[in-house]
């Protein structure tokens, strides 16, 4: 049987999934944990038409919390160095932190009925790039913008961003 | 960073190889608005597209040479193992020689065969770069400096997963002697071989293989040297086919017409044993003299119980130390025992006739030891 944590983790997945086919990506997942990478989201062919890249790909740290620490605007979330460090550095493809944010309560992370499918609540993305390397000895907390929810459309948004080489946080 | 293999390969690749190799394989720079990366794409079917980072310290600079090498591997229908070798030795060309079937299958071949084929392809590559000079249907000595040069500066490479690969790693040029303008002699060597195999095989595979004889226009002279190393390398389980390819280094372009890839199919190796005999002069089977030593006694009891039959001795023809097998009487024989034990040389008349992997000294006479005492019959 898989632990809550592991549980966690596969309907973190699911719920990726399920906005990467709604927004027409695929998913890769990275075999090995590489520089805190555990997927890649892809677009096939030419994206937008004024792409200078025709495929564009995100790399995604994903993470699943049930005790989240939300304001009305931020959500803070403490990553362990190395994953903090691994996010800050620049990368020829664009790395983002996911936070699936989950009911407390256990009872409600899934349910499932003949009308429906019900995943509660959502994620968050947030771009570390370029941010200066954490001075902390083991972890360090990011405020991650409630605005900020990682959706179909807002994943089609930063791919094509990507596809035109701008920003993310732009 | 992990420790996948192709990943610690990659990570030592470096991005002004990767943009030589893939302008030189006509794929096509588009416009990037970022510093640290540069796009390409193929111009040939199927559209590919690959992001080379034009920084080592990038976090996924290791990554991003894997993912260009699969998506480049996949164009040219290869491993990308083979494509990141590639890519680490923008210097040279590389040669691929490798034995294909059911006993190679894990990569593997036995200590023999493994011998026997690094034996033929050395051989090969001093035949070709002897062609380069001097395009003749056999070399009597393989001796021209250049050749030697070529050959020494080879290097065998890394293996490779699949069926059993040997990788040469070949010198564009050998410094001897400037390249003014013209192709360096190292690749004239690497091209030429693959375009003699390649020629070959086509010929025996259209039923033909007296073409390479008297080959038309345009067609490489052939030597039995390059026929011969070419049998040596068959394994002696006669499931394998050999194929060759090279891969042509970036830095220089590749003319037209080279080829890059033969399949010498197993069942060819009889019809070019006899090309390579056919293609030795005629004047090989005079009667010469030979000098050596008894390296391997292989006789048993004859009809009068006396112990006769072949021995090997190991003989000096022109610049070479050649091994033949020469069948010798109950006399003889014991005097060739003596001479093994002695460390004596032994000195042989008869005619030498080569093989790829047996020579013989035939019609022998004169079977002597060489200085010391007389030896007597009994």
């Amino acid at each position: 049987m898989l632990g809550p944590n592991d549980i966690k983790e596969q309907l973190s997945l699911a719920y990726i999934h399920a906005v990467a086919s709604r927004a027409g990506c695929s998913v890769e997942k990275v075999g090995v944990d590489r520089d805190s990478i555990d997927l890649k989201l892809c677009a096939r062919g030419q994206f937008v038409d004024d792409a200078a890249l025709t495929s564009p790909e995100l790399a995604v740290q994903l993470k699943a919390t049930a005790r989240a620490s939300l304001t009305e605007d931020t959500l803070s979330f403490v990553l362990s160095k190395k994953n903090y460090d691994d996010l800050v550095a620049h990368s020829l493809v664009p790395r983002i932190l996911v936070v699936f944010v989950m009911p407390e309560d256990e009872a409600q992370w899934f349910t499932l009925t003949p009308e429906s499918l019900i995943l509660r609540r959502c994620a968050y993305w947030h771009s570390l790039r370029g941010e200066p390397r954490t001075a902390n000895g083991t972890a360090q907390t990011v405020h991650l913008s409630r605005q900020r929810l990682f959706t179909h459309d807002t994943l089609r948004e930063l791919l094509m961003k990507v596809a035109r080489e701008e920003a993310l946080e732009s | 960073m992990n420790g996948d293999p192709l990943f610690t390969l990659g990570s030592r690749v470096g991005f002004l190889d990767v943009r030589a190799y893939l302008e030189a394989r006509g794929w096509r720079r588009v416009p990037s608005s970022r510093s640290y990366a540069a796009i390409y794409r193929s111009i040939q079917a199927p559209p590919m597209e690959v992001q080379v980072p034009l920084d080592r310290d990038l976090a996924d600079y290791a990554e991003a040479m894997v993912v260009i090498a699969r998506r480049v591997a996949e164009h040219e229908g290869r491993s990308a193992e083979s494509v990141l070798h590639d890519l680490l030795q923008p210097h040279r060309d590389l040669l691929r020689f490798g034995l294909e079937g059911d006993t190679t299958r894990d990569g593997g071949v036995s200590l023999a065969d493994g011998l026997d084929l690094v034996n033929g392809v050395r051989k090969a590559l001093l035949a070709s770069a002897c062609s380069v000079r001097k395009p003749r249907a056999f070399h009597p000595r393989m001796g021209l400096a250049e050749a030697d040069a070529f050959v020494r500066q080879c290097r065998l490479g890394q293996t490779e997963v699949g069926s059993f690969v040997l990788t040469v790693e070949t010198p564009l040029d050998i410094g001897l002697q400037p390249t003014l303008g013209g192709e360096p002699f190292g690749r004239q060597t690497a091209a030429l071989l693959l375009q003699s195999v390649a020629y070959l095989a086509g010929s025996v595979r259209a039923g033909e293989p007296q073409r390479v004889l008297e080959p038309a226009k345009g067609a490489p002279v052939l030597s039995a040297n390059l026929c011969e190393a070419l049998v040596e390398m068959m394994p002696s389980d006669e499931s394998a086919d050999l194929r060759l390819r090279g891969s042509w280094s970036p830095l220089l372009p590749l003319r037209p017409g080279v080829v890059s890839e033969v399949h010498v199919d197993r069942k060819m190796y009889e019809s070019i044993e006899r090309v390579a005999h056919q293609l030795r002069p005629l004047h090989e089977s005079q009667p010469d003299q030979f000098v050596g030593t008894v390296v391997e006694l292989m006789g048993g009891p004859g009809d009068r119980g006396e112990v006769e039959g072949t021995v090997v001795l190991q003989v000096q023809v022109d610049d070479e130390l050649l091994k033949a097998r020469v069948t010798l009487g109950a006399v003889d024989y014991r005097k060739a025992a003596r001479a093994h034990l002695e460390q004596r040389y032994v000195t042989v008349r008869g005619i030498l006739r080569r093989g790829p992997r047996v020579h013989w000294v035939e019609q022998s006479s004169g079977f002597e030891l060489v200085g010391g005492p007389p030896t007597t019959a009994s």
